[in-house]
């Protein structure tokens, strides 16, 4: 049990502070963009709205300007093998002084390509990978549905209905995490940089 | 539709991106906040924060976060001095916060020469990112069929299936919620 | 191949023989011309970013044949707000100093070199090597001291002349800009002297003092953008833009047709700048920096004016004073005779209002970007 009691500890310290390190997704967007995986104008249409009555804000990916695109999907290049189309989604929630987090989103919704052996017909399929921070207790638990979870899968509601719960990453590194579901050269922290990191340590 | 962010990535990159940028801010907790904002959509390799013009000017290489706590003065001495930070030419601009109606602001519609040098590089990001509270729960409620309150109820009971497009509804929901 | 944008540079006015000089349309004689039928002092006046220290730039390199033409940028050197006589004359000299001995290469005597240095008034590298071999002369009136070196430069001289083109003091305020004006008036008999003065010394209160019987104050209008007239001055934009850019075939060849075009992207900027050249440089190079920034462009387009007008508009909102609004309605048109003088000098020094000749007659217009918000 005490697992679980430390996630929704990690999960509720994410929630107080989460908000401050947001704007630290623009550094994995800018790799986005120096990878070629996305187009230049990315980096500033991370952006957001603010309620003047509540101070509550509102991050999103903001679409350019007379492009025919849903506003908060952006689509990526160079995928991994097998994937036709994949599109990045950041949503997040944060108070007047950007440092509670109150929700977060990281959402990649595509579509994979499967060819039969021998043949020229294809198949496309679905799939969704998203980390979500909930903005309250959801389902009957920590376990079953953490604060902080990710879904990945061909649908949100395809069964059975996974919520993988997630440790406290903060939202620069749940986007890390979920790129690298899709780009094969993605790979933020490499072994060898790992290694050296715990001998740095003496580990 | 007006961008805080893209306004201030404007600001910084217009000139050439050696030039002097005027950010407007409504208090100090925000100004904080948006000191790393400004330094984040620059996205330099140094930044540095001070609170002297003079000490500005020989930051030649790096983005500068002039902060002064008599911004009145600060404002005067950059219209006076104002050519001075085009030679030798600076890798990054200077950006001078003030306060929003403040003393400095104030300051600035008795310096002709500063105030036209930002002239369109003077962003209040914060006054940019608000939105129209009404007008958009009223398009919200055009386009989903139900107030933020009313929808966002049904999405919490679990009445409204979960797919990308009701995600990035609920976060609009929640932002125009009535608290 | 595309432009190099960053070229723009809205606040960098060109330095004299600068290739990107455009003349502005105009049937009135210029700075030099004045210079050049005798006309000394000259005092120069214009709203912010009209293109006084280009025209300054222009006038040295126009003169440089005929005399020892010396820009002196005061306001390179100097905090303008706080500027005091003797720093403008000790400016004045060693600006002068540097230009001879760098440009001219004239052996200036090292006492006086030496004597500038110590005030730190010589760029580097002009003061003698050798130091301590001439007594220093620190009482001396620093009047005398820009004396000397105005005659001797103007001996020593092939021209036989010098022409000091002073910038910077339109932003100095009315009391030390008053002392300036006394003590440069000490030089009138030694030099031909153009000097931008500020609007309140030229129109306000106590302007005789600075103005006197014989002084020629030369108005640097706003280009004519609009109507009819205004096309030749859309034309000067557009071939402003052009230089600064140095546009060739090639380059123009890829840029989209609605950047070029009558009332494209160029147009517009030209007519919404209200004739201030670095309104329209400003206007460009916020719009190709939307087009980068939200839409990863090469070429702005008409939303990215849009979104730069906005820009301008609130950056113009916030200059404004509770009655300035009724106030530039009621002017609007007319000659500003009954308007009151501070505030009058207030907008017109940031260029919210703009003085126009139409018709022959001086008039009185907003800012076509603040037009749009009263």
């Amino acid at each position: 049990m005490n697992d679980w009691f430390e996630l929704h500890d990690a999960h509720r310290a994410l929630r107080a502070t989460g908000g401050s390190s947001l704007s630290d997704i623009r550094r994995v967007l800018r790799r986005l963009i120096e990878s070629g995986h996305a187009e230049s104008s990315l980096f500033n249409r991370f952006t957001y709205s603010k309620n003047p009555h509540t101070g509550l804000r509102e991050w999103r990916i903001a679409a350019p300007r007379g492009k025919d695109r849903k506003d908060w999907s952006e689509p990526l290049k160079k995928l991994a093998p097998n994937l036709a189309e994949a599109s990045l989604t950041v949503l997040a929630l944060t108070d007047s002084a950007n440092e509670r987090l109150g929700q977060l989103t990281v959402m990649l919704e595509g579509r994979s390509v499967t060819r039969k052996p021998f043949s020229r017909s294809v198949t496309r399929k679905p799939f969704i990978v998203a980390a979500h921070l909930d903005d309250r207790h959801m389902g009957s638990g920590a376990c079953g549905h953490a604060l902080f979870h990710c879904h990945v899968g061909p649908s949100f509601k395809a069964m059975p209905e996974v919520r993988v719960p997630l440790p406290a990453l903060k939202p620069a590194a749940a986007l890390e995490w979920a790129l690298s579901v899709v780009l094969p050269d993605w790979e933020p922290v490499p072994w060898h940089e790992v290694i050296a990191h715990a001998n740095r340590q003496g580990t | 539709m007006p961008d805080p962010v893209a306004s201030i990535a404007n600001a910084i990159q217009r000139d050439g991106g050696d030039g002097i940028v005027v950010v407007y801010y409504p208090d100090l907790g925000v100004r904080d906040w948006l000191v790393s904002e400004v330094e984040s959509i620059a996205a330099v390799e140094t930044s540095v924060r001070t609170d002297s013009v003079k000490d500005a000017r020989t930051h030649m290489d790096s983005l500068v976060l002039l902060l002064p706590a008599n911004e009145r003065a600060a404002v005067e001495e950059l219209d006076g001095a104002r050519d001075q930070f085009l030679e030798p030419k600076r890798a990054y601009p200077v950006v001078l916060f003030l306060l929003r109606d403040g003393d400095g602001a104030r300051a600035l519609r008795e310096a002709p020469s500063l105030a036209s040098w930002v002239r369109g590089s003077d962003p209040d990001p914060e006054l940019l990112a608000e939105v129209d509270v009404e007008a958009e729960r009223r398009a919200f409620e055009a386009g989903a069929g139900a107030s933020p309150e009313e929808w966002l109820a049904r999405w919490r009971a679990k009445e409204i299936p979960m797919d990308a497009s009701n995600v990035v509804l609920s976060y609009r929901a929640s932002l125009l919620e009535r608290r | 191949m595309l432009p190099d944008w960053s070229r723009l540079a809205p606040n960098r006015p060109l330095d004299p023989g600068d290739v990107a000089y455009v003349p502005r349309p105009m049937d009135a004689p210029r700075i030099p011309d004045w210079i050049l039928t005798g006309r000394s002092p000259l005092l120069v006046v214009g709203p912010v970013g009209v293109g006084k220290s280009t025209e300054l730039a222009f006038a040295a390199q126009a003169l440089k044949d005929s005399r020892i033409a010396c820009l002196v940028p005061l306001d390179r050197f100097e905090n303008m707000r706080t500027l005091t006589a003797e720093q403008a004359l000790l400016r004045v000299a060693g600006r002068l100093a540097y230009v001879a001995v760098r440009a001219l290469h004239l052996p200036i005597t090292p006492a006086l070199l030496d004597e500038l240095d110590m005030y730190g008034v010589l760029a580097g590298g002009v003061a003698p090597k050798v130091t301590g071999m001439f007594p220093v002369r620190s009482e001396r009136d620093v009047g005398d001291l820009a004396i000397l070196v105005i005659r001797e430069i103007a001996r020593k001289s092939t021209q036989g002349r010098v022409t000091l083109l002073i910038d910077g003091l339109e932003k100095t305020p009315p009391e030390p800009a008053r002392l300036v004006f006394d003590a440069l008036e000490g030089l009138h008999s030694e030099v031909e002297i153009v000097v931008v003065v500020p609007w309140h010394a030229a129109y306000g209160p106590g302007a005789e003092t600075v103005i006197v019987p014989g002084e020629k104050l030369v108005v640097v209008p706003p280009v004519e953008v609009e109507g009819q007239a205004g096309t030749a001055g859309v034309e000067f934009f557009r071939n402003v833009a052009a230089r600064r850019l140095r546009l060739d075939e090639a380059t123009i060849a890829q840029a989209p047709d609605t950047f070029g075009a009558p009332g494209g992207v160029l147009d517009t900027c030209a007519r919404l700048s209200g004739g201030i050249p670095r309104s329209f440089l400003q206007l460009l190079a916020d719009a190709v920096s939307y087009a980068r920034i939200l839409d990863g462009k090469d070429w702005p387009e008409p939303v990215h004016v849009a979104q730069a007008v906005a820009d301008q508009r609130e950056s113009f909102r916030r200059l404004l004073t509770p009655g300035d609004d009724d106030a530039l309605r009621s002017v609007d048109g007319k000659d500003g005779r009954n308007m009151a003088l501070e505030q009058k000098l207030r907008l017109l020094a940031h260029g919210v209002l703009l003085e126009r000749h139409e018709k022959g007659q001086p008039v009185m217009r907003p800012h076509p970007i603040v037009k749009s918000l009263l």
